[in-house]
């Protein structure tokens, strides 16, 4: 199958559209990686995802497919190689399970916590960490969340490794304190070592940059995220 | 397999736990219900569902599954027969985007409708049909989501078959207008005349008794 049957509409610093990337680079499948601007959204974006208009989307013979989760499971679906969810059903559910846990706590929380002030910020943050410290739970004892090699769960929850230490960073907290979470922290150090993981992440002093300047955007209206906690 | 290997502990007005209930009587799977009072939740319940605290929880051969999407893919794996989600992954994606386009956008503000009034109300209202027009556009010309026979999409959207006329009553407001949305209304029929369906139905009256105590107490006016 050549490149050209695959192809990702993607944003250099979106934790989603990353995911796609690494579930298809641990899989072996060539793509055309498109780069979109999500501020000056393309007409090509706006016919492949009309609904939601955002990055990913996937296109694969010709057919869109959005919402990373979504594309995920597609992914895993289409190339049999190198499975990303476990085979056994209990197993499946727990790992779906936890990526939407992660996906609906963390995610917001931290996003949240950055561009909060005040008492908002200490809402967030705890919000942040209870969902971090039942995280912790769930990885300890194990090198990857899918056991001895990534596998789903490690990619839905990989964006934890990287944007929040820059969101730790740009909002001056900490959420990943490495004394209460060892265990995530191990992960962390794993999971970014990992060679297809190392190999495609982007600039960090790019990703500090450009959360900076979403901070100063955002916080005038954060009010409105709150309702995400 | 026994039915004490299946028990599903729900609410009775839970439309969540109700798409749990319509998966494994269509699949013919034996369960056993143990309803619970979400105003004062057992000890069995926290200790299934320590993260959320929440109904439907699934138990099979010991082990809870949590989140109602979560349990209907789990059942789908599970028991073979009568599949409920497409066989071919592109209209798999399909069925999965449109339950995550239907759980976001639809349900989250027909929520907020049944609960509010005025301006927020109206709001809410709106956005929720907004969401209809796109449903609207993806059950023309078919009879269920799922094609001939009712499948994953039909279930996870079928709440909006019973639980939105109750919730018109509860709140004085309509959402799913037979003129404006005439091929849902039509689907509406098709799925709530299924025996399966239809056999399952929570008690109306009881239903429309909770909702209304829901709203008296986010707005005792």
């Amino acid at each position: 199958m050549g490149s050209e049957d695959v192809k990702v509409l993607c944003f250099w610093a979106s934790p989603f559209s990353l995911r796609v990337e690494w579930a298809l680079k641990l899989k072996g499948v060539d793509y055309e990686y498109i780069e979109q601007d999500v501020f000056n959204k393309s007409t090509l974006l706006l016919e492949l995802n009309p609904i939601h208009k955002k990055v990913p989307v996937l296109v694969h013979a010709s057919k869109p497919i959005v919402e990373s989760f979504v594309i995920l499971e597609y992914i895993d679906e289409t190339w049999k190689q190198h499975p990303l969810l476990p085979h056994d059903p209990y197993q499946r559910a727990h790992a779906r399970f936890w990526a939407n846990f992660a996906e609906n706590k963390l995610l917001y929380a931290s996003f949240i916590a950055m561009v909060a002030s005040g008492d908002d910020t200490e809402k967030a943050l705890n919000v942040a960490r209870d969902s971090v410290e039942k995280i912790e739970q769930e990885i300890k004892g194990k090198k990857f969340f899918g056991g001895d090699n990534i596998g789903y769960l490690d990619i839905a929850l990989g964006w934890i490794s990287y944007w929040i230490p820059v969101y730790e960073e740009v909002g001056s907290m900490q959420i990943l304190d490495p004394l209460r979470f060892p265990a995530i922290n191990a992960w962390m150090t794993n999971f970014l070592n990992h060679p297809v993981i190392k190999d495609r992440l982007p600039p960090r002093d790019d990703m500090v940059a450009y959360f900076h300047t979403r901070k100063k955007i955002v916080s005038p209206t954060y009010h409105d995220l709150m309702k995400y906690l | 397999m026994g039915s004490e290997d299946v028990k599903l502990f729900n609410f009775h007005a839970s439309p969540f736990g109700q798409r749990v209930i319509w998966a494994l009587k269509l699949k013919g799977v034996d369960y056993e219900c143990i309803e619970e009072d979400i105003f004062n939740k057992s000890n069995l319940l926290l200790e299934l569902n320590p993260v959320h605290k929440k109904v439907p929880v699934l138990v099979h051969r010991n082990k809870p599954i949590a989140e109602s999407l979560v349990i209907l893919e789990y059942i789908d794996e599970t028991w073979k027969q009568y599949p409920l989600m497409p066989q071919n992954p592109y209209q798999r994606a399909h069925a999965r985007f449109w339950a995550n386009f239907a759980e976001q956008k639809l349900l989250v503000a027909a929520r907020i409708a049944r609960l509010s009034s005025g301006e927020e109300q109206g709001k809410a209202v709106n956005e929720a049909r907004e969401a209809m027009e796109k449903i609207e556009e993806e059950i023309k010309g078919k009879k269920f989501f799922g094609g001939d026979k009712i499948g994953y999409l039909d279930i996870v959207i079928g709440w909006i078959s019973y639980w939105i006329p109750v919730w018109e009553e509860v709140a004085s407001m309509k959402i799913l207008d037979p003129l404006k949305f005439p091929a849902i209304n039509a689907w509406i029929t098709n799925f709530l005349s299924h025996p399966t369906i239809n056999d399952t139905l929570p008690q109306r009256d009881k239903m429309v008794v909770y909702y209304h105590s829901r709203r008296k107490e986010v707005s005792p006016s």
